[in-house]
């Protein structure tokens, strides 16, 4: 582990990953911060323009972005009411009724504090964690993994919106999309209607483009958001670490209700900001004021969320799962870098993943000054007009699509998915248990394929491994408890002490 | 057309989806000379099983509801009128999306970039005269030069750059 520790911090102070680091933090606030733009979206829009670099300054440029876009959701919330990212919905409540009291300075102050606690925290459960469990699952054979792959779809049941059935259906489409092209096994072609077009399969990244990106730019464009205006003003008056203090136990415990959820796939960075919120309002002496412009509320928000950061790259490096859509498109850039999240990430690629993990705790250290530093010229970003910003980024999924083979075959596939992601979703069939069925879909289906080939096609191996029986029953709870939960809910009367006044 | 019908449109259009795949497969992959139901043919199969299924639960689900509220159905009357009048703009958009597609190879990167960002943004409703003249050209230099000259990432290219 030492030696790998002393690679990667010889590694990470890289003058070139640094400068990537900081392009990937300038990129992250400037698109989590625009209303309408999701983290995901930032992700996704950089991850064609890393594909020829080097696998750990791909992966550091991306996180770098994910990291910072999670905090300039936040901007967006605090400034405009409208939340960058769904992960700060919770600090729009607390935050803007600042910015109305005058106090953006100290609302978006309070929450690069708390964003950037939280993520160091953050780093440093996922650089000891981690390694644990890679070491555990190191004894993984098919069965283990294609049920691991199975414990991994059912974060479906928690993405999937209204309807499970729904959210199942475009899983299943994932999966069959992830068919296409040639047998990993035997290598016959599969669904190809005997047409080059669709013998190489349906990339991951057009298709991740197409149904993030592109589609919300044709649904932001239906909605038809224009005109924003900035009220207030943003200089932060000399915000620091004095100001912080105050404040400590509110982040140190979200950051660490952040940390527990982001471990858990399928949950997420706007869950658990509204777990530390509603935690932070339980314990406080004057919890009425919370949504009405309390920092308290701000600082737990941005630590929930940011808290999530590096904790949900936990499954997602040691099994190979992703825990949220987010880690879903960076699995997906492991990939196409020719890596295979799970232990033998670890064991073959160690030098690399203590680069990544150690360089997760330095993005966020970095982002911590470049936010400091330019925080009033991040803040104008949000008044970019969408007229201005949709074509920009519609430009950069065109060009990030064909960046993907170099033919226009992607671009295709990427305006096709645009489509399918902007139609599928008015009648309820969300597009994320798609995506995760396309990731996860090759590798449930070559270890089960394997897996019965070994057991001469008896299911009951899945049940004689102890492991493979143990992902059984965590499945099996993952998917019962929240029945069990929403029929309780359904007999008693609507809680709302998650929900903030608005 | 009754409200519970009109929701189980889209349900019906997968669950046909699903028969057709279901009736393609043989044709579209071949087994391998396996006898083993472990085949090529298998997952596809499976999947398109559970649209099938998944389809028929959604259909009885959509029937079993019970009827919304008139409040909700107001609301989303209103949301369906307003998104009607603003199909065309997205229908629009994706129009020029395609266009650009289309028109790469004739005219290359340069020329249809600098046209699809000023289309995108009138589009939008951007009328601001400066802006119409700047954005398109720095988009379309900054993109060009960024991504092929620095990142030396390959663009699409036509007769023209």
């Amino acid at each position: 582990m030492l030696d790998n520790v002393l690679y990667a911090l010889t590694h990470v102070f890289d003058l070139k990953i640094i400068l990537f680091m900081i392009l990937g933090v300038v990129v992250g606030i400037v698109v989590g911060g625009m209303p309408g733009l999701s983290v995901t979206i930032a992700v996704a829009l950089i991850l064609p323009f890393t594909f020829g670099m080097d696998p750990a300054l791909s992966i550091l440029m991306l996180l770098a972005v994910y990291c910072s876009g999670i905090y300039g959701g936040s901007i967006g919330a605090i400034l405009l009411n409208t939340p960058g990212t769904a992960a700060s919905a919770a600090t729009a409540a607390d935050g803007f009724a600042l910015t109305q009291k005058g106090k953006t300075g100290q609302a978006l102050g309070m929450s690069l504090y708390a964003s950037v606690i939280a993520g160091l925290l953050s780093g440093v459960v996922l650089l000891f964690v981690a390694p644990q469990i890679a070491k555990f699952a190191l004894g993984f054979g098919p069965p283990e993994y294609f049920t691991l792959a199975l414990f991994g779809l059912t974060i479906i049941a928690a993405v999937s919106g209204k309807s499970l059935a729904k959210g199942l259906v475009m899983a299943c489409l994932g999966i069959l999309i992830s068919t296409v092209g040639i047998d990993p096994i035997n290598g016959n072609t599969r669904l190809t209607f005997d047409t080059m077009f669709l013998m190489a399969g349906i990339s991951l990244i057009p298709a991740l483009l197409g149904l993030f990106a592109i589609s919300e730019i044709l649904k932001q464009s239906q909605i038809g958001i224009n005109k924003l205006s900035v009220n207030g003003d943003v200089d932060d008056n000399g915000f620091g670490w004095r100001n912080v203090i105050p404040f400590r136990k509110t982040i140190l415990k979200s950051s660490l209700i952040g940390v527990i959820i982001g471990a858990i796939p399928g949950t997420g960075g706007s869950i658990s900001s509204f777990l530390a919120v509603n935690e932070a309002r339980r314990v406080s002496k004057d919890p009425d004021s919370y949504g009405k412009g309390n920092l308290d509320g701000v600082a737990a928000s941005e630590a929930g969320n940011n808290g999530t950061t590096g904790a949900t790259l936990i499954p997602m490096m040691t099994l190979g799962i992703p825990g949220d859509v987010v880690t879903a498109v960076l699995l997906g850039a492991l990939l196409i870098q020719g890596l295979q999240p799970g232990p033998q990430l670890f064991q073959n690629h160690g030098g690399l993943v203590y680069t990544i993990m150690i360089g997760f705790i330095l993005v966020n250290i970095i982002l911590f000054i470049v936010a400091k530093l330019a925080i009033k010229q991040f803040a104008k970003v949000s008044r970019v007009p969408a007229s201005i910003l949709f074509p920009i980024v519609l430009v950069c999924c065109l060009v990030g699509s064909f960046a993907y083979d170099n033919s226009m075959r992607s671009v295709w596939f990427a305006l096709f998915f645009g489509i399918v992601g902007y139609i599928l979703p008015k009648y309820g069939y969300s597009v994320v248990p798609m995506l995760i069925g396309i990731i996860l879909g090759p590798l449930a289906e070559t270890s089960l394929r394997r897996s019965l080939v070994l057991s001469n096609e008896s299911l009951l191996i899945f049940f004689q491994r102890p492991i493979s029986l143990f992902f059984i029953i965590l499945i099996v709870l993952s998917l019962v408890l929240p029945l069990i939960k929403k029929f309780r809910e359904s007999k008693e009367k609507p809680d709302d002490s998650i929900s903030l006044p608005k | 057309m009754t409200t519970k019908v009109k929701a189980a449109i889209p349900p019906l259009v997968m669950l046909i989806f699903g028969f057709v795949l279901l009736l393609i497969i043989p044709g579209q992959i071949s087994s391998g000379g396996s006898r083993s139901y472990v085949n090529p043919q298998f997952i596809p199969y499976l999947m398109g099983w559970f649209i099938v299924i998944l389809s028929v639960i959604s259909i009885v689900i959509e029937f079993i509801k019970k009827d919304m509220t008139s409040e909700e159905t107001g609301e989303e009357e209103k949301s369906r009128t307003l998104d009607q009048k603003q199909y065309g703009k997205v229908f629009a958009i994706f129009s020029l999306l395609v266009l650009w597609a289309v028109l790469i190879p004739y005219l290359g990167f340069v020329i249809v970039t600098y046209l699809f960002v000023l289309g995108v943004m009138l589009l939008l409703g951007n009328r601001n005269k400066y802006q119409i003249l700047i954005v398109p050209i720095a988009v379309t230099t900054v993109v060009y030069f960024g991504i092929k000259v620095f990142m030396k990432v390959n663009l699409p290219s036509g007769i023209f750059l």
